[in-house]
């Protein structure tokens, strides 16, 4: 039944458990409302039948305005629509997405959208007195990496929601989790314990919504299964669960650095870059045995165990497919189109910048940007004192310090070593060294044979890992190759 | 050990020494995945005051230094308003730093500006006007620990008041009336007996809904009933018998600066009779009502209502039962009064004294006849009966009823006494002397004697006895001090007169109508030859208030025949005795003057002078048979109609009859005086009748004043 579930839940079980959710909903309000009659009963009844509110019978009352207040709908109107993706573009990504539906035996969705995040998703665009818009979005890197019945398999998943109502439920599950989590914030607040009651209450409906939430995914495997086959319903699942968060944190930590400072990215190609140094990185860091990720109750979606068994696959057969992007009219004009997605503006001019360059374009304005205010404090630090200066490095984070005084010690003492790393860099490039910053990689300074970590160099001197001999000798190393 | 798997505060990235701490501490773990660095900066707190922080403890207390570290998102501006003194307002400048000038202030619930609950601390750092705010940092431990011990208070307060209101609603209390004159024992439901003292109301608690009433006197159960304690109601009274005079009054305040005139206030309502009274929307329940009240600025006039006992005695509730309608009523309240009371005397005069003017005689005499039942022995109760019975016409029933007593216990002096006095002319004389011989120090006898003497004229002899009384017991001399200041004037005994008078009025001991006749009597022995000052004599009375004196001394003044000016008649606030001073000052000089002011008054007994209603009566009855003001006054008549119409036949006609021997002197007189007045009777006939008349009236009081003002 929950995060351990490996059965699909039959309809009825599914709408059982939504009613169920509906009386916690109604019960979270009548909690609400029941406690907050009660504490107003305490100055009532003091009034009518005793001689007046005491201190008591006030807080009572206070305490019973400050709990209806917190139990208030909040409404937030959602302002920013993203916009569907046309009809006339890429018409065989929509063609295959009617094609999947007539499969399903749902109809073809209203609008379909192209996503820049390893995502999919399927929703319901209510309208006022109109009937609602049904969604599917899809994101553009599933495209990259299933081939075309692994995508199938994805776009019959969230149909799966629609089939199954969940498009119908999520929002409201999801309003009412909102509204809880507002309800106790505000409670909490009131230190008064006010929210106590009301801890244990949510906590169970999130642990109930979320079995159910897990319960609509096995549901809505079960259709991708039946549209796609199992093997590439499996095999999109174990691939989106593999580089989903992978790709997550590329977009943050390389793309939107980009897109901030103008720059269209290679989105796809950047990535491959990403994921072969992550890959590596992680080779070198996993040293034993893989261990089974653990179910939580609080999970929207079962382990990718869990779903696996659902779907009687024990593990996903390898595809000997390409990818999926041949759906696609043109990939660059679709890896333009989900960029500008992320852009509060997406008219705005991005010029195209290619990932070798990225180290002189992008980052190197960045690292003088960044050293500029302590310009005067890193003028007399050259390469050679560094052992000395890490030394001092509490005295340092003093001087290179900005902002309010919000960090500890340690944290400080990060921010200087980052600050030297960013400081070592510009230093090496105007030495006449190249600044290189791949996607994934750490930042190097090469110049002929001679690379340079600067980030990493630091790290390493001020962990000790490098002695003051060794570092020293690395410095003539540097000037000699430049002399 | 287990690693922290997600920050969504970023907190680690401003703490990273928290990373280790957390992977030992699931408390620290928690809060940071939860994205809560307050709950974090608690935890540590925790841990370091729970000495659980092992190895770590100098970097908890290191970090427990720096609260900014901790900051949280603005939820809002912080609200720092004060009114009166009452309202937020931050406070302190704690960990400063000399590089960014930020500090943290802790912001107050304050009064009067003193802090009394901290609410949140701030990071922030002065700016142009105010503070420029950061973020939230965590309290002080002493602050938080503040904090947390006012919440636990309020909590406390909430759940104490929660108590009481369940109580309230449970309980309510239940008020005990007692009008009677003496104490009583109530239980109500299960709840222990309490004693309620006369004329007290006392409280206690009682479960609502209905109750079992007992309501006794030592052993002896006055009533029981049921109440109905009502949840919330201010007043659950059980109002003993229905004899307290529960009230409820509008009470009206007006503000200082009204312009308006003060409401005049409206007659309260009383709850005679009524055992069980439930009042809601009371302001003071049996609680006296504040002189003053505060008011809203504009408001000119506010009222609130009290409810409370007056303090009447319970005949009181009797009367108002009887003036409104509820005659049965009054009467049931009346014999449930004097049952309870075991017929006191005074309860029981007084009843069949009211019922008696009004018009319910028979009901008076029983109440007078279960009285002297109950005490068969007491001289007193047995005068009572007789007087009553014989101001109800029914002389010849009772005569036959005592003389069968006395016969039956020849060796009692009482009932030798019982039957003289109502006895007539040489039967009542036999009867007493007889009796006096054998029983020669018997008060009640020396007393019927007095009077037996004084209406043969022989005013030695009543003086005799009543010196003798005097000797005796001078307590029941006191009752008669009248008679014999009146035989001595007789006797041209002035001095002596005046001696005993002032001798009385010295007594202590004098009750207040004795005390009141005999001012008045010292008032007109003051005007006989040699004249005596008599300015030292009114002080001798006294009312309870500066009112009520000025009342009975004017009053006492009238009724000596004193002058009296009108603008001291129109100061009397007592409309209805103003009028009966004016009556009385009337019959003074003209009778038709006296009988056009008549018509003031109602069939009530005005309670005029004897000798007043005697000329009055007197002279009606002689101009006309069926003269207009003879049937009221005959309804005054303080002796019963029947000795009313005695004296009408005297007057009218010369008839002789045994009534005529209990009226007053001055009655007599004022017969006589009337009688001298027949422009058919002979010159010497009439100066017989007012030779007589002068001599009855022996203190030369009214009826003296009169024959020498009325116009012939």
């Amino acid at each position: 039944m929950m995060a351990g579930s490996s059965s699909a839940p039959s309809a009825p079980r599914v709408a059982l458990r939504a009613l169920v959710l509906l009386l916690l909903w109604v019960g979270f309000y009548l909690l609400g409302v029941g406690l907050a009659g009660a504490l107003l009963w305490v100055p009532w009844a003091q009034i009518n039948y005793g001689s007046g509110p005491d201190v008591g019978g006030v807080l009572a009352a206070t305490g019973a305005l400050w709990l209806l207040w917190g139990l208030r709908p909040r409404f937030r109107r959602q302002t920013n629509r993203e916009p569907p993706l046309p009809t006339g573009r890429h018409p065989k990504l929509h063609a295959l997405v009617a094609d999947v539906a007539r499969r399903a035996g749902h109809p073809v969705p209203h609008e379909l959208h192209l996503l820049p995040e390893a995502n999919a998703y399927a929703g319901q665009r209510s309208e006022l007195w109109r009937r609602g818009k049904s969604l599917v979005g899809i994101g553009l890197p599933y495209l990259a990496w299933l081939d075309r019945a692994g995508v199938e398999a994805i776009i019959a998943h969230e149909l799966g929601h629609h089939l199954s109502g969940d498009v119908r439920l999520g929002p409201w599950v999801h309003r009412t989790r909102n509204l809880m989590g507002h309800t106790l914030d505000h409670l909490e607040g009131s230190g008064f314990w006010l929210d106590l009651p009301f801890v244990g209450y949510a906590r169970a409906f999130l642990r109930y919504s979320m079995s159910v939430s897990r319960a609509q995914e096995v549901a809505a495997d079960a259709v991708s299964a039946r549209v796609a086959g199992s093997a590439a319903a499996a095999r999109a699942l174990v691939v989106s669960e593999a580089r989903s968060a992978v790709w997550h944190v590329y977009l943050r930590t390389e793309i939107e650095p980009m897109l901030e400072a103008g720059f269209l990215p290679q989105l796809l190609e950047g990535f491959r870059h990403f994921e072969a140094a992550i890959s590596e990185h992680r080779e070198r860091q996993q040293s034993g045995p893989k261990t089974p990720e653990k179910s939580s109750h609080y999970d929207t979606h079962p382990t990718l165990e869990e779903r696996l068994t659902a779907l009687g696959v024990s593990e996903a057969p390898p595809s000997n497919e390409p990818g999926a992007l041949e759906l696609l009219d043109v990939t660059s004009e679709a890896e333009e189109y989900v960029l500008r997605s992320m852009l509060v503006d997406g008219s705005r001019p991005l010029k195209p910048l290619t990932w070798e360059a990225a180290g002189r374009e992008l980052w190197l304005p960045r690292f003088l940007e960044r050293i500029r205010p302590y310009q005067n404090a890193l003028a007399k630090v050259t390469p050679e004192i560094m052992p000395a200066v890490l030394a001092q490095i509490d005295d340092w984070a003093e001087r290179l310090r900005s902002g309010l005084a919000l960090f500890s010690p340690e944290a400080k003492r990060r921010h200087v070593l980052a600050m030297f790393g960013t400081w070592y860099a510009v230093y090496l490039v105007n030495l006449g060294f190249e600044l290189e910053a791949l996607p994934g990689c750490a930042v190097r300074t090469k110049r002929g044979e001679i690379v340079v970590e600067p980030f990493a160099e630091i790290a390493t001197l001020s962990e000790g890992k490098l002695g003051s001999d060794e570092w020293r000798a690395r410095c003539t190393e540097i000037r000699a190759a430049v002399a | 050990m287990t690693k922290v798997e997600r920050d969504p505060s970023g907190l680690l990235e401003r703490v990273p020494e928290l990373a280790g701490l957390a992977e030992k501490h699931a408390g620290v773990r928690r809060a940071i995945e939860q994205g809560r660095p307050h709950a974090v900066y608690r935890a540590l707190l925790w841990l370091r005051w729970l000495g659980k922080a092992g190895p770590d403890a100098d970097l908890v207390r290191q970090l427990l230094t720096t609260r900014r570290l901790f900051i949280q998102p603005l939820n809002g501006a912080p609200a720092m308003v004060t009114y009166n003194g009452i309202g937020s307002r931050a406070y302190g400048e704690s960990e400063p730093d000399g590089a960014d000038a930020s500090h943290i202030k802790t912001l107050f619930l304050v009064v009067l500006f003193v802090p009394v609950y901290p609410f949140s601390a701030y990071l922030v750092r002065r700016a142009d006007r105010g503070w420029t705010f950061f973020g939230r940092v965590p309290l002080s431990a002493t602050c938080y620990l503040w904090q947390r011990g006012l919440a636990l208070f309020g909590v406390v307060a909430v759940l104490i008041g929660a108590g009481n209101a369940v109580f309230a609603m449970r309980y309510n209390t239940v008020q005990i009336a007692n009008a009677l004159p003496l104490p009583i024992q109530a239980q109500i439901g299960g709840a222990a007996p309490i004693t309620v003292a006369s004329g007290q109301v006392e409280k206690l608690r009682s479960k609502v809904g209905v109750q079992d009433v007992v309501i006794k006197a030592g052993a002896r159960e006055l009533e029981r009933g049921k109440l109905e304690v009502r949840r919330g109601y201010d007043v659950n009274a059980w109002n003993v018998l229905g004899a307290g005079a529960l009230y409820l009054e509008d009470v009206a305040y007006t503000s200082e600066k009204s312009t308006q005139t003060p409401p005049t206030h409206d007659e309260p309502v009383f709850h005679c009779g009524e055992n069980e009274v439930l009042q809601d929307g009371v302001n003071f329940a049996f609680t006296t009502p504040p002189q003053s009240i505060s008011m809203g600025e504009h408001e000119q006039v506010a009222h609130r209502t009290h409810f409370a006992m007056a303090e009447f005695p319970p005949i009181f509730c009797v009367y108002k039962l009887s003036t409104t309608g509820k005659a049965a009523q009054a009467k049931a309240l009346a014999s449930e009064l004097a049952k309870a009371t075991s017929y006191e005397l005074s309860i029981v005069q007084g009843l069949a004294g009211f019922f008696g003017q009004h018009s319910e005689g028979a009901f008076a005499l029983e109440l007078l006849d279960n009285g002297r039942k109950q005490h068969d022995s007491e001289i007193e109760y047995q005068r009572a009966y007789q007087s009553q019975a014989i101001y109800e016409g029914r002389r010849p029933a009772i005569i036959e009823e005592y003389r069968a007593r006395a016969q039956a216990h020849p060796d009692s002096a009482d009932d030798a006494y019982l039957l003289g006095r109502i006895l007539s002319g040489p039967a009542a004389d036999r009867v007493v002397s007889d009796a006096l011989v054998r029983f020669p120090r018997h008060p009640y006898l020396l007393r019927g004697a007095a009077y037996r003497a004084f209406w043969r004229g022989e005013y030695a002899e009543a003086e005799r006895c009543l010196d003798t009384l005097r000797a005796v017991d001078a307590h029941a001399w006191q009752d008669v001090v009248d008679l014999e200041l009146r035989a001595l004037a007789a006797s041209g005994k002035i001095e002596k007169a005046r001696t005993i008078a002032n001798e009385c009025l010295k007594s202590p001991n004098l009750e207040a109508s004795n005390r009141f006749d005999t001012v008045v009597d010292a008032e007109n022995l003051a005007r006989f030859e040699p004249k005596s000052e008599t300015s030292a004599l009114l002080a001798n009375l006294k009312g309870d208030s500066d009112t009520e004196t000025k009342e009975i001394r004017l009053t006492a003044r009238v009724n000596a025949c004193a002058e009296v000016t009108p603008e001291e008649l129109a100061s009397l606030e007592d409309k209805r005795l103003r009028a009966r001073l004016e009556l009385e000052l009337a019959s003074r000089k003209n009778p038709s003057a006296a009988f056009a002011k008549l018509r003031d008054f109602d069939e009530q007994a005005p309670g005029i002078t004897t000798a007043a209603w005697a000329l009055l009566l007197s002279e009606a009855a002689r101009l006309d048979a069926q003269h207009p003001a003879l049937d009221r006054l005959l309804g005054w008549s303080p002796y019963g109609r029947a000795d009313g119409l005695a004296l009408v036949s005297y007057v009218q006609h010369g008839t002789d009859s045994p009534e005529l021997e209990d009226l007053a002197p001055e009655a007599l007189a004022a017969a006589d005086y009337v009688r001298s007045r027949d422009p058919a009777l002979s010159a010497a006939a009439r100066k017989t009748f007012r030779e007589r008349a002068n001599r009855e009236d022996a203190l030369h009081g009214l009826v003296t004043v009169a024959m020498n003002q009325w116009p012939e």
